[in-house]
């Protein structure tokens, strides 16, 4: 950024228009703004960071916290005195140039005077910028305060207002040993070089991948490998069970082929199937009648024990017929005992209750007749008992012979029966072995088939429910998994992201340490080298080395590498001071900008401020040279005009109480009011 | 006698075109941000570099693919 002009109006003590134009030729890139305490050096100044900014206070200006928000009253005074009840602007424009283009910015502020002498000071400001870019062309002008404010940030970042304008005290200041100054060095540092704002790049991207870990920690949970796991499973699940009803299937057909074909088989032979039919009758006949002879053989088995009767009823017989015979004839003793009868006799009483005594002679006569008759020696009474049990075995018999002949009788028939009917069963067998596979086989084998069809159709039924079962599971875990597919793109697309962020993190932290080390070493090289050029014999020989350690501290090391800062003069101090500011403008590549430099010369000697006015000019692109009558004296205008850069001199003017006037100078015409001191 | 150190031309050398994209753009965020208050720069900075990093992605997935 190259400085060409500023137009003050109203501004401050600057009453109505006044114009500074900046030395901008190189070699003639230095100004001088010279005038006593008060005339408004800082102003000058104040008005640029005004018209950029909108600043209404500079950050040395030592305010409390309330007048640093209302700022300062930037109206002339006098003009709105002149006005009192009317609304008076403060304007500044700036003309400046920028890689090439020209930019011209006006920025106004409106103060009015009450008539009890109160400002009133609007808070906010206008500001228009007009560009021309680098072929000439001249943009339309620019009236959004943000647009204007971002292309401003661009050119010359506000961060760093405080690095192009440095008075004699801060210059002192910045090599005091205390902790402030240690940290305005190093924000200097880390401003001016970018450092700052690559730490808070770092520390963003740190944030984001923070944010996006988290983010993926909410959305993962493993789910959709678990679902996956089980989609996989299913689908094999599924592809068994689809093949096992395909094989099932292929089975059923060979089965229904087969079972048809038997019975085509069966019922095409009607013959066969009749003569099975015929069979299966005889067969069932054939095992009743069985039945029934074995029913009967365990009756005949049961009256066996009566058989040996039978066997010698014959004998028997002829022995019962002759003891019958015998019995007639009277050989064989009545039934009724001697004894018996004798006794009726003895007790005249007979077993019907009729009397035998004397009266009854008659029936006495007949029992002694019949005592006589009937119990004459012959057979014993033995013979009677084997008579009567020949007797009882004879009836016996006479019913036995009867059932063995009716059991016998129905045994030979059933026999004859079954005989028939197994060698009918054995003629059709044979006929039905002849035509083939027996039908009973066929039949049998149809049977076993038919229930192997139907096993096999359960089972098809089942894989059926299953893969029903398994495809309906399938169908959901689908619908879930692309649910979790959405939610793990989500993921990659997150894992990708903070892939990324994580890398450029650790690519910045790597360029960041690589150039803020590189930064510190080359502006203690050039602060050193700076150093060398602006200071005198004798403290050259004091200090060998200006040093900046990892914490941005600056020091100066003697001959033998002793820190020394604390024990050098204060006009030592501002040497270095003014070493490391020349260093921070030439190292830092953001600041291309001019070097306001108010009342530097207060506490150098003689030698150091000639040096500074002929090293300056070299290493600023442009140097601004705030100074009053004590310090720019005849001598400092001629060693400044001997270095042929002083191009432009302004002298404030007092015109009245709180008025300034800025008149040109002509810088070889130009004596200032005092003479050297030295 | 100028002899500047510029970060931007060191970002500029990062081969990875997509995390040189990032980086840039981390970098210029950073710096609008600085002038924000401290309380919401890094935010500012977060959200800024999230909208960013689709292009990032996009051009790393064609520098990938090509």
């Amino acid at each position: 950024m190259k400085l060409h002009n500023i137009e003050l109006v109203n501004f401050r003590q600057f009453k109505d228009r006044q114009t500074i134009d900046i030395a901008t030729d190189s070699p003639r890139n230095v100004s001088v703004i010279y005038g006593e305490n008060g005339r408004g050096k800082t102003g000058i100044f104040r008005a640029l960071m005004f018209c950029l900014y909108g600043d209404k206070c500079l950050s040395q200006d030592e305010l409390s916290g309330e007048q640093k928000k209302e700022g300062l009253k930037l109206v002339n005074e006098v003009t709105l005195k002149e006005n009192i009840g009317t609304s008076v602007a403060a304007k500044v424009t700036m003309a400046f140039s920028h890689q090439s283009q020209t930019f011209r910015i006006v920025r106004s502020i409106d103060a009015l005077m009450k008539e009890d002498g109160t400002i009133v000071q609007n808070r906010g400001d206008r500001v228009e910028l007009q560009q021309t870019d680098t072929a000439g062309n001249t943009l339309p002008v620019e009236t959004e305060h943000e647009k204007i404010t971002a292309l401003i940030q661009e050119i010359l970042n506000s961060r760093l207002r405080d690095y192009f304008l440095f008075d004699g005290e801060r210059i002192e200041r910045l090599t005091r040993n205390t902790k402030e100054r240690r940290e305005e060095v190093r924000q200097g540092i880390r401003a001016l070089l970018d450092l700052d704002a690559m730490e808070l790049a770092i520390a963003g991207l740190k944030s984001l991948t923070s944010q996006i870990v988290k983010e993926i920690s909410h959305k993962s949970t493993g789910e959709l490998q678990r679902v996956t796991t089980i989609l996989a499973e299913l689908n094999a699940k599924i592809e068994n069970l689809e093949n096992a009803q395909e094989l099932g299937t292929q089975e059923l057909k060979r089965l229904e082929h087969k079972i048809n074909v038997i019975s085509e088989l069966v019922s095409e032979n009607e013959e066969t199937a009749a003569k099975e039919k015929k069979r299966q009758e005889l067969v069932k006949n054939c095992q009743s009648r069985n039945d029934e002879r074995d029913a009967l053989k365990k009756e005949m088995a049961s009256s066996m024990n009566k058989g040996a009767h039978l066997v010698a009823s014959e004998l028997i017989e002829q022995l019962r017929e002759e003891l019958e015979l015998r019995r007639h004839k009277g050989e064989l003793p009545p039934n009724i005992r001697k004894e018996f009868v004798v006794n009726l006799l003895a007790q005249e009483r007979c077993i019907c209750g009729a009397s035998l005594d004397q009266n009854h002679q008659k029936a006495r006569e007949y029992l002694l007749e019949f005592i006589e008759k009937h119990y004459t020696p012959g057979l014993g009474p033995e013979s009677l008992d084997l008579l009567l049990s020949l007797n009882r075995i004879s009836s016996a018999n006479s019913g036995l012979a009867d059932q063995f002949n009716r059991l016998l009788t129905n045994n030979k028939k059933l026999r004859d029966e079954i005989r028939d009917l197994e060698s009918k069963i054995k003629l059709l067998n044979d006929e039905l072995q002849e035509g083939g596979t027996s039908i009973d086989e066929l039949i049998q084998e149809r049977k076993l088939l038919e229930e192997d069809k139907r096993r096999l159709e359960r089972d098809i039924e089942r894989h059926g429910d299953d893969i029903s079962k398994a495809q309906k599971e399938r169908e959901d875990l689908k619908k879930k998994s692309i649910v979790l597919e959405k939610q793990q793109s989500q993921v990659n697309s997150l894992v990708s992201r903070r892939v990324l962020t994580e890398q450029t993190q650790a690519e910045l932290q790597v360029v960041y340490n690589r150039f803020a080390d590189a930064a510190k070493e080359k502006l203690a090289e050039q602060s050193t080298a700076n150093f060398s050029k602006l200071a005198d014999d004798e403290t050259q020989k004091d200090i060998k080395k200006i040093s900046i350690d990892e914490n941005y501290m600056l020091d100066v090391l003697n001959w033998s590498g002793q820190r020394r800062l604390g024990e050098i003069s204060a006009g030592q101090r501002q040497i270095v001071s003014l070493s490391f500011i020349l260093a921070l403008i030439q190292v830092a590549g953001n600041l291309e900008v001019p070097l306001f430099m108010d009342t530097p010369f207060g506490r150098l000697s003689g030698v150091h401020r000639d040096h500074l006015l002929d090293s300056i000019p070299k290493m600023a692109s442009q140097w601004i040279l705030l100074a009053t009558d004590t310090e720019f004296t005849e001598v400092e205008a001629h060693a400044l005009r001997q270095t042929n850069a002083w191009g432009k001199i302004y002298e404030l003017v007092k015109e009245g109480e709180g008025t300034t006037r800025i008149v040109e100078r002509d810088v070889h015409q130009f004596t200032p009011k005092r003479k050297s001191i030295y | 006698m100028r002899d500047k150190v510029n970060i931007e031309s060191i970002l500029g050398q990062i081969n990875d075109p997509a995390i040189r994209i990032m980086a840039e753009h981390s970098l210029k965020t950073a710096r609008k941000a600085l002038d924000m208050s401290e309380y919401s720069r890094k935010q500012f900075v977060v959200d800024e570099i999230h909208k960013i990093m689709p292009r990032a992605l996009k051009v790393r997935v064609d520098h990938e693919t090509a």
